[in-house]
């Protein structure tokens, strides 16, 4: 079961490192997770997006305006003094609306006249480079995997101090390079990255630095935060693992080795996007603009510049607003070159954890545990995020692990329902075995009762004695005994014996006992003392488990009433008067148990009973039966049991009296011991 | 049935306390057991003190029997003592005293087997 959870472990571990596509969406999917619950709260607004959008287009017309206008728009907030204006657009192509193109058109369509005045004209173009130049505008370039021969050719890029080494070899490749209009890229302050990195078609991160036509060039953020800095220089800090950070304008941007910089986005419906129609016409107060940052942007639904963030679509301009606005907010996301190492960790943790839980818990309360654990991991990386900025990915050790949990708890209700199945088979073995056994108990029992004179028969007809006796086994069968047989036509043998133990061991111990001692007695010819030391002898032969019965026996001459009795380390017989109604036990010097010594000779006793008198024999199963408080029944209440019986009740209703009186005693409880009563009256 | 034993001089004092029945009349025997090998060699002589026993079976008093039938043919020396109210009518009616001597106190118990126990004894 463990090496099956180490083997599950390490295949788990083996995948976690290959970073699979399925690994790589889920861990994008945590991410997400991550910036839906705890988006970025809005704090510094020093950067405003103006757009290029629906309202703007309806009243100016359609895009692309002639670039005079954009001139005319970069003038105006140039006016205003913005800390930095940075336009999220390429200028690729000449301006055709500019009059110049437009006198080529003229001339080539045949209205000569008119394409020389327009060529009189000014060039938009330059209008808008002039102005771009003027007001030390940030323009994008957009990073193209086409050709790699296209080599970036201009000779102004921001510089870039590469520490620890170079960061090129690191950094995303774009092989080839679309720059604005030579004569308007050449007048912009300064460049960066448009590019954003989409994942899936999600963007969650934009180039801190790009490798972009064999060079390193800064994203759009990073270029406009170098604009507003008196530092001209940007710094790449590379380790081992690649780019770690860019310090630009004495600020530390963390990122991850390619150059990607994590963005923590904010709501998008709570960053106010202004409309330029609304700057140009003067509805938004042209002070907003003062000491800000604009970025200018298309946001218009037909142009088509729309992303899809963790949090929502939003204009593609809005990115690097985000981006800077996490360096003005102090937000910065990152994910640490050990995150990788880690994640394993984690991974490893709960995988061990499972197996631990489902080998040593039950299972609902390991799929609980386990629960937790998860509930713990996800706490973990969700802390990770809210106070260290950094991203891990808690998602997939959590995964990982909970196929191993789920592996190994089915391979262990398996096995348990494997476990249950063979209990049952045993089970329904030892049924069938138990019945088997009762039964021979029960045939055992029916001997055993069967063994036990009947006074009907044996008394047939005789009307000097009534006799009663019963025998209640504590289990099934006991080692209890009683007897009584006409010796001659006057004597009547009768005795009550008590085998040592219970059960099986001592029932066939009683049977063996009471053949000898009836061949015995009949032996010594109604001497019971020497009946008892003949089959003390016999029986010792025949003893390997060292047992021993206790017995009281006695001869009974049923015209004159004499009687010889002796005990063997039993209990005298209790003698009830019939004719001062008091009951007294009959003393013996007597001698131990048949068995216990060798070679003991019983001493008898004789009394004369007279008419009506009544003997009763018991075993210690009527005695020592106990209550429920550990109180045994005790001779004293045997005593008054029997002198309460009316002068001159049937044997068999004594005993029955006695009987109820010891179970009403016992209340309920599990007989300990096996009980006999005998009773015997003379009445001549 | 718990069994604790102390000892004065060469005499061994097996002391054992609560009920022995037939449930565990076994236990007690096990628990005797290892001091039987002694006694039987005619080394120390054993009391089974019976002061702390409320209650003895028959299973009971055969392992007593056994004690018996296992020290006494090699001369070793076993009595009982101070037995409680009950035990002591059981082991009346079972007439015991024909396989052990049964003393009413420890100290008359102990002094039957050994002078210097008893004196050892007197001393505690």
């Amino acid at each position: 079961m463990r090496i099956l959870g180490a083997l599950l472990t390490c295949l788990m571990l083996l995948l976690q490192h290959a970073d699979t596509a399925t690994r790589l969406s889920l861990r994008s999917e945590v991410f997400d997770a991550y910036q839906r619950e705890v988006p970025r709260r809005r704090g510094d607004d020093r950067v405003i997006v103006l757009a290029i959008d629906d309202l703007s287009l309806q009243r100016r017309g359609q895009w692309p305006w002639p670039r005079c206008d954009l001139a005319d728009l970069v003038d105006k907030l140039a006016a205003q003094r913005p800390a930095a204006i940075a336009i999220d657009m390429i200028f690729a192509e000449a301006d055709r609306l500019s009059p110049r193109i437009q006198a080529q058109r003229l001339e080539a369509m045949g209205y000569a006249a008119g394409a020389s005045a327009a060529a009189k004209l000014p060039d938009c173009d330059r209008i808008f480079a002039q102005s771009v130049r003027n007001a030390g505008v940030v323009l994008g370039v957009g990073g193209l995997s086409g050709d790699p021969r296209l080599k970036d050719p201009v000779d102004y890029r921001a510089p870039v101090v590469e520490i620890g080494g170079a960061a090129g070899p690191f950094l995303r490749p774009f092989p080839s390079v679309l720059r604005s209009l030579d004569s308007i890229d050449r007048a912009a302050a300064g460049h960066g990255v448009l590019n954003a990195d989409a994942e899936d078609g999600v963007v969650r991160s934009v180039p801190a630095l790009a490798a972009v036509g064999g060079h390193v060039i800064p994203g759009l953020a990073v270029e406009v935060l170098r604009q507003t800095s008196d530092d001209p220089v940007l710094r790449a800090h590379v380790t081992g693992h690649g780019l770690s950070q860019v310090e630009v304008a004495g600020r530390a941007v963390p990122t991850s080795g390619d150059g990607s910089w994590w963005i923590h986005f904010s709501d998008p419906e709570l960053r106010p996007i202004f409309p330029v129609i609304a700057f140009l016409d003067g509805t938004l107060p042209a002070e907003l603009i003062t000491g800000r940052i604009v970025l200018i942007g298309a946001a218009a639904s037909g142009l088509q510049d729309r992303v899809i963030t963790p949090l929502g679509p939003m204009p593609g301009v809005s990115v690097h607003a985000e981006a800077l606005d996490n360096v003005y907010d102090g937000r910065l996301l990152s994910r640490p070159y050990w995150s990788t190492w880690v994640e394993a960790g984690l991974l490893v943790l709960l995988c061990l954890f499972s197996i631990v839980a489902v080998t040593a818990l039950r299972p609902l309360h390991s799929v609980l545990m386990f629960g937790a654990v998860l509930l713990l991991d996800a706490a973990i990386g969700l802390g990770a995020f809210v106070w260290r900025g950094w991203l891990l990915d808690v998602g997939t050790p959590m995964a990982g692990a909970g196929i191993v949990f789920a592996m190994m708890l089915s391979v262990a209700l398996g096995q348990a329902q494997q476990q249950r199945r063979t209990l049952r088979v045993a089970l329904a073995v030892s049924r069938e075995e138990q019945a088997r056994m009762d039964g021979e108990l029960d045939a055992a029992r029916r001997i055993q009762r069967g063994m036990l004179p009947d006074p009907a028969e044996v008394l047939a007809g005789e009307r000097r004695v009534d006799l009663a006796a019963l025998m209640h086994p504590a289990r099934t069968v006991g080692g209890d005994l009683y007897d009584f047989f006409r010796l001659d036509d006057d004597r009547l043998f009768f005795l009550v014996g008590d085998v040592s133990g219970k059960g099986l061991p001592a029932s066939l111990f009683m049977a063996l006992s009471k053949a000898l001692i009836k061949n015995a007695a009949l032996d010594a010819d109604g001497d019971p003392g020497r009946g008892l030391s003949q089959a003390a002898r016999v029986l010792a032969l025949e003893n390997p488990e060292s047992m021993f019965v206790s017995v009281v026996a006695g001869v009974l001459n049923m015209t004159t009433g004499e009687l010889v009795w002796c005990s063997a380390g039993h209990e005298g017989p209790y003698l009830v008067s019939a004719a001062k109604a008091v009951v007294m036990q009959l003393v013996t010097a007597g001698g131990p148990p048949l068995c216990m010594l060798d070679g003991f000779d019983y001493p008898i006793e004789r009394i004369k009973l007279k008419s009506g008198d009544a003997l009763c024999l018991i075993t210690d199963g009527v005695t020592e039966a106990m209550d429920a408080r550990d109180r045994p029944y005790g001779s004293a209440r045997l005593v008054d049991e029997l002198a309460s019986a009316e002068s001159g009740m049937a044997s068999r209703r004594i005993v029955e009296r006695l009987r109820r009186d010891v179970e009403k005693f016992a209340s309920g409880r599990e007989p300990a011991d096996d009980l006999t009563i005998l009773v015997i009256r003379w009445k001549p | 049935m718990a069994l604790s034993t102390s000892r004065c001089a060469d005499v061994l004092l097996l002391r054992p306390k609560g009920r022995i029945d037939h449930n565990n009349a076994e236990e007690f025997a096990d628990a005797v057991k290892p001091y039987l090998a002694d006694c039987k060699a005619g080394g120390d002589s054993l009391i089974f003190d019976l002061s702390e026993l409320e209650y003895i079976s028959s299973a009971g008093l055969r392992v007593l029997m056994l004690v018996s039938k296992n020290v006494g043919p090699n001369g070793g020396k076993v009595a009982l003592a101070q037995p409680q109210r009950v035990v002591g009518e059981i082991l009346q009616i079972s007439r015991f005293k024909y396989v052990f001597p049964i003393h009413d106190t420890v100290a008359a118990g102990i002094a039957a087997l050994s002078p210097d126990a008893a004196a050892a004894y007197a001393r505690t």
